[in-house]
């Protein structure tokens, strides 16, 4: 039996709601400052309207839905799912008065892409775009990785206690770093900006070794940082990573994107001197030998196809496009045209497969994750054993995931329903690219990276696309980056708003 | 190296109502050019040139428009997304692409970088040496239309030299068009909406500020 919300449900919802709207538009003052700082008027009113129109909806839910109570698991799922509608939704209205999209679906779409940690564009004419607006695109990578909601709770939201937890559950994070959520969104927090400090740095002197300006050095280099840490994938130029034509600034965002894809838990480890966990842990172990095996595979198929003049460039090639697909970044030192025209079917599937297995959980990457593919192949290991050993033994099968975990079925069956929701929307959103009229492997590839949030392209996303696909790919981002859950809870609250029982 | 191929057809007379064909002149100096004759309607077989028939000239000049047409060699520059799709048929074969520099060139130890913007949308690196670096009066960014270059050079579609990059390296690069500010007007439309929605804002403001001193008096 379904139980029709009350009208408190709502009142809770809207609240909250009306609360990231407002943090939204306390964070869209910054690209506005930027806009005024470098003498660019237009992007400047841009954000400040859109700042005017955040604080307007965050004023009147707050002001219609006031009545603070701490979350229930249903109402936090809910504004989760629905929060980051909204934030796309608003995030895309400074996007659009910028004139570089054809149509408010495809600023919707840029936002989403930002918030969601994608890295897919429509955007028009990114050479000309204003710093101001670029700098919003990177920021949107920033925000939605640490969390939409999880940035309004740090902003002024709540005091960490079970609601927050619930809100920070339902924005894909299995695990918290510390006891307290907002202890834990404080140190999700100091992680970043420490690397934010030391990625800016280390991105804007090689930028000024490789030939820019200074100004333009560490703007780009910012942009960056937040774009590879966070494994968005957007960059400031539209040649992506190929504008640099830079061995070093392909290094140093090769090495921020594995960062990124790390557990944040795993950061708290290793800061903490335990060193040790990095070998020991089986999603660790997991994402080593799937990059090994996956970059065998590409290997193979490039030297099959004689493409590059020698191992080195197969090497900086090879290499990169598979971090940046296992780890969900999408950055790119190919054209997106080459990889349909140039790699083979095999280094496709390979890359299609790494972008579908994605990082570790707890970090900012999408994707199934490396821990859930390790519990499954235990599992399955265990069930083996099992078969062979006399029925009377028990068989008690072990993991080392930050401390040693008893594998039990619940583990197995959540790692399971999670890897048959991401194939389903893995499949689905390629067989519409298929009606469409787009080849298998392309739309596969291109639906994969939406749904994983990954953001490398073959070239089906395009201002030029489909609606209706840039619809489906918008709804694969958002779900795929808050892990169904959450959108699973909006659907059966929408159900029981028309079909519950009083 | 076939390549970008300048091709001129038709159009210099030679001798007495003479049609003279010059075809697939090669950048290189090196295209076979050849003068082929052809007599008009009325003009009697007087001069010994006006040899081939109408029909052949027909058939040659159909040859050249299919030469043309098949993408084998180009009268204008080739657009970047061409180059990219069937960067294997350019590969090592001079190409001329023509755009606007976008960003600033990135000097390096023996040459300096010019990212070229397309009139399609698609940018390109070009790796242009130190000695035929052009002056650059603007660079392409917001508000600002960068210089637009002309460039004859070779494509490499995995380039040794720069890591297996796609790039052209430039053997000739010219500026056709100087770049421009465009003055930054901040539209009506904008002004208004600023000040209608801070209006809006304000009296939110207000009356949020009264419920809530009520809700603490109460």
């Amino acid at each position: 039996m379904i139980l029709r919300p009350q009208i408190n449900d709502l009142r809770v919802i809207g609240f909250f709601l009306g609360k990231i709207a407002s943090a939204l538009g306390l964070i869209m003052l910054i690209p506005a400052v930027i806009g005024v700082l470098f003498s660019e008027a237009n992007p400047a009113a841009d954000y400040v309207i859109a700042s005017e129109i955040c604080f307007i909806v965050g004023l009147l839910l707050t002001l219609l839905c006031r009545g603070q109570t701490d979350l229930s698991w249903m109402q936090g799922m809910v504004v989760v799912s629905l929060g980051w509608l909204m934030a796309a939704l608003l995030g895309a209205v400074p996007l659009h008065l910028s004139g570089h999209f054809a149509s408010f679906l495809d600023a919707w779409f840029e936002a989403m892409s930002g918030f969601a940690t994608t890295g897919l564009t429509l955007i028009k004419d990114l050479d000309h775009l204003s710093l101001a607006h670029n700098f919003w695109r990177h920021l949107m990578i920033f925000i939605g990785g640490q969390g939409i909601v999880v940035v309004a709770i740090s902003l002024f939201m709540i005091k960490g206690g079970a609601g927050a937890f619930r809100i920070y559950v339902g924005e894909a994070r299995d695990e918290r770093v510390l006891p307290n959520v907002l202890s834990t969104a404080r140190f999700i927090w100091l992680v970043s900006i420490v690397y934010l400090l030391l990625g800016t740095l280390a991105l804007g002197v090689a930028g000024i070794v490789e030939g820019l300006g200074a100004k333009r050095a560490f703007f780009d280099g910012v942009c960056m940082f937040m774009a590879a840490f966070d494994t968005g994938g957007f960059t400031p130029r539209s040649q992506n990573i190929l504008y640099y034509h830079s061995l070093l600034i392909e290094s140093i965002t090769m090495a921020l994107m594995i960062l990124g894809a790390l557990n944040f838990n795993l950061h708290y480890h290793l800061w903490n001197g335990k060193r040790k966990e990095l070998f020991h842990n089986l999603e660790m172990r997991v994402l080593g030998i799937t990059m090994f095996v996956i970059f065998a595979i590409i290997a193979i198929d490039i030297m099959r196809l004689n493409l590059y003049p020698d191992a080195l460039t197969l090497f900086r090639k090879g290499v990169y496009q598979l971090i940046s697909a296992h780890s969900g970044t999408g950055y790119s030192n190919l054209y997106p045209r080459q990889f349909i025209a140039e790699w083979g079917n095999l280094s496709l599937v390979g890359l299609i497969v790494a972008m579908g297995l994605g990082g570790s959980i707890c970090s900012t990457t999408g994707g199934i994750k490396a821990l859930r593919v390790g519990i499954m192949f235990k599992g399955l290991v265990q069930d083996v054993k099992q078969i062979m050993l006399p029925e009377s033994t028990v068989l008690q099968q072990k993991f080392h995931h930050l401390k040693e975990v008893v594998l039990e079925d619940k583990y197995v069956r959540v790692a399971l329903v999670a890897v048959v929701l991401y194939f389903c929307v893995y499949v689905a959103g390629a067989f519409l690219g298929m009606v469409f009229g787009y080849p298998f492997l392309d739309s596969l590839f291109e639906s994969t990276s939406a749904a994983a949030n990954v953001g490398l392209s073959c070239g089906i996303t395009r201002p030029a696309m489909p609606a209706l696909l840039k619809v489906a790919y918008i709804i694969e981002m958002w779900a795929g980056r808050l892990e169904f859950v959450s959108i699973l809870v909006l659907g059966g609250f929408l159900i029981a708003v028309f079909r519950g029982k009083k | 190296m076939i390549g970008r191929q300048k091709t001129e057809v038709g159009g210099r007379g030679s001798g007495v109502g003479g049609i003279t064909v010059c075809f697939a002149r090669r950048d290189d100096g090196r295209g076979d050019k050849k003068t082929i004759t052809a007599r008009p309607r009325g003009v009697a077989a007087q001069h010994p040139s006006f040899t081939i028939s109408l029909s052949s000239i027909l058939c040659l000049l159909s040859s050249i428009f299919c030469l043309l047409s098949s993408g084998l060699c180009y009268s204008q520059p080739v657009p970047a997304q061409e180059l990219i799709k069937n960067a294997g048929q350019y590969d090592g074969k001079a190409v001329e692409y023509e755009g606007e520099l976008i960003g600033e060139p990135m000097p390096r130890q023996d040459g300096v970088w010019f990212n070229i913007l397309d009139d399609e949308g698609t940018a390109l690196g070009i790796w242009v040496k130190g000695d035929i670096r052009p002056a650059v009066d603007y660079s392409g960014g917001y508000k600002v239309k960068g210089d637009r270059f002309n460039i004859r050079g070779e494509l490499h579609q995995h380039c040794r030299q720069h890591g297996g990059d796609l790039d052209i390296h430039a053997l000739s690069i010219t500026k056709t068009k100087t770049g421009a500010i465009a003055p930054e007007i901040l539209p009506r439309y904008k002004q208004r909406l600023m000040v209608y929605l801070g209006a809006i804002l304000g009296v939110l403001w207000i009356i949020s500020i009264i419920s809530r001193t009520r809700q603490r008096q109460a």
